[in-house]
């Protein structure tokens, strides 16, 4: 009962919130860009294959936020309603990047993958692409984590981000994408799949760079 | 790895298990299924250690955490919603389309009216002043400077007139432009033949000022009164 009680105290405040939003106050504004800014731009940054665009699209929702705030009537919470432009904002940037960049790059060519979507050829390749700076650089962990998140299909990739990174339960993640749970689940699994596949590659990878490597400079050693 | 194909029956323990792993991790299944997960990761070695690997992605995906934000941005947020605001696009559009029309086309629309007044004076003074007829009244003589014919003098002492009884005789002349007598009427009074001549021989005699319309000479008429004389005797 209490349970129910505080939801319903924090559906009355998010309706004040929301109102407050809708009248165009600017401290309500100041409180959802500090409130929200961060996850939005984490979750952009995330999703897309270049994060130096992240600010850009994160300043885009925002103003869709402010624009199309009138247009909120709560048939689901602001938090939903929020990330589900961040998503949509975050898949229109990305499909921007393979319609235009492909003409420069020949290996941008679309792939279409199980479900019917469609990813690029230079995700996975520049996903490997990183320097040996930034690879020597700060967490070697995330970032090959990171990395290995990019090679991901759009459609694993957010609902591993949205479950994993940012911790929303199945049903929420199926509200943002407007998709039923059960599409979650499966993306959910493959994603995990595809993410433990391409880390273990990775390594496989780098085991065997790291062998060729020892073997290079035992030859040396010997020659010498 | 074997793919899991729960519907086909020949489906092995090892996928089964295996395609659970993700709704295992987050415990999104039955405690009927977690159980059967869990015996058969205790009893499969190759199983228990795909398992540990999507733990591994699990706890590393978890250890990544948010992507930092640039310090910058929510200071750029801010000015961009701020922007914004001040093009009130937060405001519905009909709401939006309202406001716009209030700050524009009222203030035009008062100054429109004070104009369209102050033009319906002007017309209406100016209708009142040229287009408005004259009413036409019965004094208007001398605006139309018409002047009546009237009597001067007599070229011959003017006679009585002898009639069978005393009484005024009323008579009509009517006067040309030289102020002669062209024409006559008795209005009252005796009509015999012999005061006719009388009376034509005192018109005949008489010298008038012609009645005149803006100083031109035009034809009149003139009432005169003659006193009728009895003589006895």
């Amino acid at each position: 009962m209490s349970d129910l009680a505080s939801a319903i105290g924090l559906r009355a405040e998010e309706q004040g919130f929301v109102a407050d939003l809708k009248s165009g106050s600017e401290d309500a504004f100041h409180l959802l860009i500090a409130q929200y800014s961060q996850p939005i731009y984490s979750l952009i940054a995330r999703s897309l294959r270049d994060p130096q665009e992240a600010a850009d699209v994160t300043q885009e929702v925002f103003v869709k936020v402010f624009r199309n705030i009138s247009s909120f009537h709560g048939e689901s919470s602001l938090r939903t309603w929020i990330y589900r432009i961040a998503l949509h904002e975050a898949s229109n940037r990305r499909r921007w990047w393979c319609r235009h960049k492909k003409q420069e790059l020949t290996i941008d060519a679309p792939i279409e993958n199980e479900d019917g979507e469609t990813l690029c050829l230079a995700d996975a390749l520049t996903a490997n692409g990183l320097s040996p700076f930034e690879e020597a650089a700060g967490s070697q962990l995330r970032e090959r984590v990171t990395t290995a998140l990019q090679t991901l299909p759009a459609a694993f990739r957010e609902v591993v981000i949205l479950r994993e990174i940012e911790g929303f339960g199945y049903e929420e993640i199926a509200e943002m994408l407007q998709v039923n749970l059960g599409t979650v689940k499966s993306r959910l699994t493959r994603g995990r799949a595809a993410l433990r596949q391409a880390l273990t590659n990775d390594i496989a990878t780098r085991t065997a760079q790291a062998a060729q490597t020892r073997i290079a400079t035992n030859l040396r050693t010997v020659t010498q | 790895m074997t793919p899991f194909q729960p519907d086909r029956p020949d489906a092995t323990p090892c996928a089964t298990a295996q395609a659970g792993f993700s709704a295992y991790l987050d415990s999104a299944m039955s405690g009927v299924e977690m159980v059967a997960i869990h015996a058969h990761l205790a009893s499969c070695t190759a199983c228990a250690e795909e398992f540990s690997l999507w733990r591994d992605v699990q706890r590393s995906l978890g250890e990544l955490g948010p992507a930092a934000m640039p310090a910058r941005l929510q200071p750029q947020l801010r000015s961009a919603i701020a922007a914004e605001r001040t093009r009130e696009t937060y405001l519905p559009l009909h709401r939006r389309l309202l406001h716009q029309l209030q700050e524009t086309v009222a203030p035009a629309a008062l100054r429109l009216a004070g104009g369209f007044a102050v033009a319906i004076t002007i017309v209406a003074a100016l209708g009142w002043l040229i287009a408005a007829p004259i009413a036409v009244e019965a004094n208007d003589d001398r605006l139309a400077n018409l002047l009546p014919a009237h009597y001067l003098y007599s070229q011959v002492p003017p006679q009585p007139i002898r009639a069978a009884q005393d009484e005024p005789i009323l008579v009509e002349a009517l006067i040309n432009e030289q102020g002669r007598v062209y024409d006559y009427n008795i209005l009252t009074g005796p009509r015999n033949q012999q005061v006719q001549l009388q009376v034509a021989d005192n018109l005949l005699a008489s010298v008038f000022k012609p009645a005149s319309l803006f100083g031109v000479p035009v034809r009149g008429h003139v009432v005169l009164t003659y006193t009728g004389v009895s003589v006895r005797g």
